[in-house]
């Protein structure tokens, strides 16, 4: 009886983590189970944020890139520019999946301005990122909507 | 010129005597001077772009009231937020939480999950929206475009 109360307790304990509640709305879809090829167009710090970490690796920034807003699926090799709010200059680049990350160490300041290149093709984001480091909070798969940019995406669909 | 007046009946618990309770909102001075600064800088869609903060507001770029992005804000939306500042807090200006939380708190500002935005009384976005806030915005015309400056977005491709 000691037992099964203590373990209701702990049950208890872990339903309120922060966190759980949002990585559980992302649904167990069918991803790689880790590394950097998962959950392509998820909120990434959802589960790889400073306060809720069962992805281990905590970013600072992360998302997704796809060759259009209609696009199945993400798009390899487009360089992610962040430039911080003291002029810093980050690079990054897309994998095969079209993720990018920017782990938690690395010394960036809010607010950011951000653009994509490749090839020559430049798309900047217009407004700056002020508080967020998951693309997808913003750049749904469901938008463009009213509270969605859409994904982030390279060239206009042909 | 068009005012919105916020009528707003503050608690008895609020505001003492003679202290001033009601905000009247000037519109088409927030349209002229201000929103161009705080739809830019405040509003992105994850800070006061989103529905689901304080004084949500909405931007160019960031939350609308319709499918149509990248436009022009509407009338209505552009009503809606001199409202969010409205509901936001009905104190007085000195004292309204529009220009308490981005200040800093060496400033005597309070503290604001998005950082502060203001070092201190001189910053142009803390003129400027104090001046709307009460009433004056005109007066400042020169500390708003100073800081729609420091904020302006790149033009639409």
């Amino acid at each position: 009886m000691k037992n099964a109360s203590l373990l209701i307790c702990f049950l208890a304990g872990c339903i309120g983590q922060p966190g759980s509640a949002d990585e559980d709305a992302l649904g167990d879809i069918d991803h790689e189970p880790t590394g950097d090829e998962h959950r392509p167009g998820q909120p990434c710090l959802v589960c790889h944020g400073a306060e809720y970490t069962p992805g281990h690796e905590v970013f600072e920034v992360a998302g997704t890139i796809y060759e259009t807003i209609d696009a199945q699926t993400g798009t390899a090799d487009v360089e992610v520019i962040i430039e911080d709010a003291d002029g810093r200059e980050i690079r990054l680049r897309s994998n095969r999946v079209g993720n990018f990350y920017l782990e938690e160490d690395a010394p960036i300041r809010y607010p950011l301005q951000v653009a994509i290149e490749r090839d020559g093709e430049r798309v900047e984001m217009r407004s700056p990122i002020v508080r967020e480091g998951s693309c997808a909070h913003c750049h749904t798969k469901e938008g463009p909507n009213e509270s969605s940019v859409g994904r982030v995406f390279l060239r206009e669909t042909p | 010129m068009r005012t919105l007046s916020a009528l707003v009946f503050l608690a008895a618990c609020t505001g003492g005597p003679g202290e001033q309770t009601i905000l009247e909102l000037d519109t088409a001075g927030y349209i002229a001077e201000v929103d161009g600064y705080v739809a830019v800088g405040c509003a992105t869609l994850d800070c006061h772009g989103d529905a689901g903060r304080p004084l949500r507001l909405y931007s160019e770029t960031g939350l609308r009231d319709s499918r149509d992005r990248d436009l022009p804000l509407s009338m209505a939306e552009l009503e809606e937020n001199v409202l969010s500042f409205a509901g936001l807090d009905q104190s007085p200006p000195l004292q309204n939480l529009a220009v308490l939380k981005p200040l800093a708190g060496s400033a005597g500002g309070l503290d604001h999950v998005g950082g502060d935005v203001w070092a201190d009384v001189n910053d142009p976005g803390y003129i400027c929206v104090l001046a709307w806030l009460e009433g004056r915005v005109g007066d400042e015309q020169d500390a708003c475009a100073e800081a729609r400056a420091g904020v302006m977005l790149p033009p639409a491709p």
